[in-house]
């Protein structure tokens, strides 16, 4: 049998029917005031009423968090961790910690961006994950597109997966209709694409993204330059290029490396400005964010417009997988100066492989 | 039973003595096809495109071709293609060439900016009409304007020329750095033989070993027996094109949106992004190119009237049933 962790936020999506754009820190008491009732247990019943495969045991959240929604369905479980009355982002945490001590292969969960972050905290790049959307904001790629997509992933857990992305939405922005996004992190998630493959199309795939990721990082290491300082914005794409060079990335934020050392990490805009005063020859190195596809002015600010100005487009570098880049009509950039903005803008490479570029177009 | 309308084949097998000419050339298997059986087939498909036999090299499929162009050529040059892009020599050329550089196509309209992005000597690679798009969408002029620099080689797959009744094949004699591939997959309905050719330029011509011809004997025969069947061929690919039109103002009905197209494919988005995975829950194959390209959007190959019927009647159930998590 295989061990799959099923948890439920109970409050996700309560903020979004009651006009209050999210539940996050202690909302989803003023939603029920306002008369919201919980739905994600709805839509996790739902997943597993086509789920077809035979071979899971679940592990799974106590009452609302998971139980409930597998009670009577037939499938076997066991309920792990406590909660009170009230559920919060800790106690999610604590389930899924509990889940993966105990060693499950997958980890189902419903919710939304908050509850997604707070998953990604725990099980990293370990353990696949099958996020069914059920919270306000769902901006992260790694939310199954439908029900129908969510139990495919799990009756064929196993054969292929993929890195996807998950997104910090400042939910205080979003109430006040602009919406602010970051990347936070990438999970593991079973790929489904590799079924509607035909015959002949097994060139429409990009093979695996974690490979892809190396060569990106391969071509973009081989060709760096001597006494040159490479800025690399945050994301897993640009942490592979920190792996090949044997150093540590920090994942959310920018360093910066020179003849194949770190020479500072974690930078703000400031600090990113003195190194520049310092070395003078000077490449960004960016990766889009999922969906919106920014490279500049969401997520790495402090890759200012102070800083673009200082090493202009011609210094600038993209690098992606296609699987993300493909699916975006253009790049983005929103430094909060129109003619920096302007001076990014128009075609630009984005490198996808080893000796593999797309040509994008940049707007502002 | 899977309805797979998801690999642009041809619905309909060959004629009878199509596939007696192919049993025919089983029975000679122990023994290698010899240089008169291939020149006769080299004859017949220059005879079909109107151009000299030296000017046509076969091969077992458009993909195997492609890589002896790359191996022969593309040392030191940039490929260009467009995104997506359903080469399955991509791997290779990303080993042989000096980049691949793909270029983005944009719905509604899919303009191309054919402007060259490379720098130095490059290889162009597309298709007529267009994979996944169905449309022509490179100008006369526009490839002219192309082939104006002798340092970029451009090779065209016609895959699609039978349902278009469009080619550049006129260009050939004047432009040594132009190729055509043409394929008898299709409309000839061998696509299980893999019998496709080029139609070299000089430089081209040059450059590949054209003597050389890897194919088998069954597929030799079928090939020039098919070719002797054009009049039926023409039939089917009409017949094809009617259907397409039929499916297209059918799907348009339910509510998905359908490109024009000028293969035997439609490009169509639609509502639900997820409508791949539906319709092969419903034993209906179609290719979903979101993996590269954007999502929502599908390529459906035209195939039979019963199996149209049973799509349009699980898209319609689909779009007018199915629950799921688009709110």
């Amino acid at each position: 049998m295989i061990k799959a962790g099923l948890v439920v936020n109970p409050i996700a999506g309560m903020g979004g029917n009651v006009g209050l754009k999210g539940t996050d820190g202690g909302l989803f008491r003023k939603a029920i005031e306002l008369g919201a009732r919980p739905s994600s247990g709805e839509r996790m019943r739902e997943v597993l009423s086509l789920v077809t495969r035979k071979d899971l045991y679940f592990l799974c959240g106590p009452g609302a968090m998971g139980e409930d929604c597998l009670k009577g369905t037939g499938f076997e479980f066991r309920v792990v961790g406590k909660i009170g009355a009230e559920t919060s982002a800790q106690d999610t945490k604590a389930v899924v910690r509990e889940m993966l001590r105990e060693g499950i292969r997958l980890l189902i969960f419903v919710g939304g961006d908050g509850t997604a972050r707070d998953v990604l905290d725990v099980v990293g790049l370990d353990t696949p994950v099958i996020a069914v959307p059920a919270g306000v904001k769902m901006f992260s790629a790694a939310f199954a597109i439908s029900a129908h997509a969510a139990a495919e992933m799990i009756n064929t857990f196993g054969q292929a997966f993929t890195e996807k992305e998950i997104l910090d939405i400042d939910e205080e922005a979003f109430r006040d209709n602009r919406l602010v996004a970051k990347p936070y992190g990438v999970v593991k998630v079973p790929d489904i694409q590799h079924l509607l493959q035909g015959k002949k199309t097994g060139s429409a795939v990009q093979g695996d993204v974690v490979d892809k990721k190396k060569e990106v990082a391969r071509i973009i290491v081989e060709n760096m330059l001597e006494d040159v300082l490479y800025i690399l914005g945050p994301g897993t794409t640009l942490k592979a290029v920190t792996d090949a060079l044997g150093l540590e990335k920090t994942l959310l934020g920018i360093d910066a490396v020179i003849n194949g050392k770190l020479a500072g990490k974690d930078l703000n805009e400031k600090q990113l400005l003195s190194f520049i005063e310092k070395y003078r020859k000077v490449k960004i190195i960016v990766t889009p964010i999922g969906g919106s596809g920014y490279i500049f002015g969401r997520g790495s600010r402090q890759i200012s417009s102070k800083v673009l100005a200082f090493a202009g487009k011609e210094n600038v570098m993209v690098a992606s997988t296609l699987d993300k880049v493909g699916g975006l009509d253009c790049l983005r950039v929103d430094t909060g100066d129109y003619e920096v903005d302007r001076s990014i803008s128009g075609k630009i490479p984005v490198i996808i492989g080893y000796k593999e570029e797309i040509i994008m177009e940049v707007k502002c | 039973m899977l309805i797979d309308l998801s690999s642009n084949e041809n619905p309909y097998a060959p004629s009878r003595k199509v596939t007696e000419a192919a049993i025919q050339g089983l029975k000679g298997m122990n023994r290698y096809v010899v240089p008169e059986e291939l020149h006769m087939l080299r004859k017949a498909l220059g005879e079909y495109c109107g151009v000299g036999t030296e000017r046509i090299l076969p091969g077992p499929g458009t993909g195997y071709l492609l890589e002896r162009v790359l191996c022969s050529l593309a040392a030191g040059r940039e490929l260009v293609v467009l995104n997506p892009a359903f080469l399955s020599c991509l791997e290779l050329a990303a080993r042989l060439c000096k980049r691949v550089v793909r270029l983005q196509l944009k719905p509604p309209s899919f303009k191309v900016d054919w402007t060259p992005p490379a720098s130095g000597p490059a290889l162009v690679i597309l298709e007529s009409p267009n994979n996944p798009t169905g449309q022509c969408l490179i100008s006369r002029e526009a490839l002219k304007s192309l082939l104006k620099n002798e340092d970029c080689l451009v090779l065209i797959d016609e895959a699609g020329y039978e349902y278009a009744g469009k080619t550049f094949m006129d260009l050939i004699p004047d432009h040594p750095n132009l190729a055509l591939c043409r394929t008898l997959d299709k409309a000839f309905g061998l696509a299980g033989l893999r019998v496709s050719w080029l139609v070299c330029g000089d430089s081209f011509m040059k450059a590949l070993h054209i003597e050389n011809v890897c194919l088998c004997r069954p597929a030799v025969r079928a090939a020039l027996a098919a070719l002797e069947e054009q009049r039926a061929v023409l039939e089917n690919v009409k017949g094809v094109v009617e259907e397409r039109e039929r499916l297209k103002a059918v799907l348009s009905q339910l509510g998905l949106e359908v490109f024009p197209s000028e293969a035997n494919y439609l490009l169509v988005r639609s509502p639900r992004p997820d409508l791949g995975l539906l319709l092969r829950k419903r034993g209906i194959l179609i290719a979903d190119l979101s993996g590269q390209w954007f999502s929502g959007y599908f390529r459906i190959s035209i195939g039979r009237p019963e199996e149209h019927q049973a799509l349009a009647t699980a898209v319609e159930d689909i779009l007018r049933t199915e629950e799921g998590f688009m709110d």
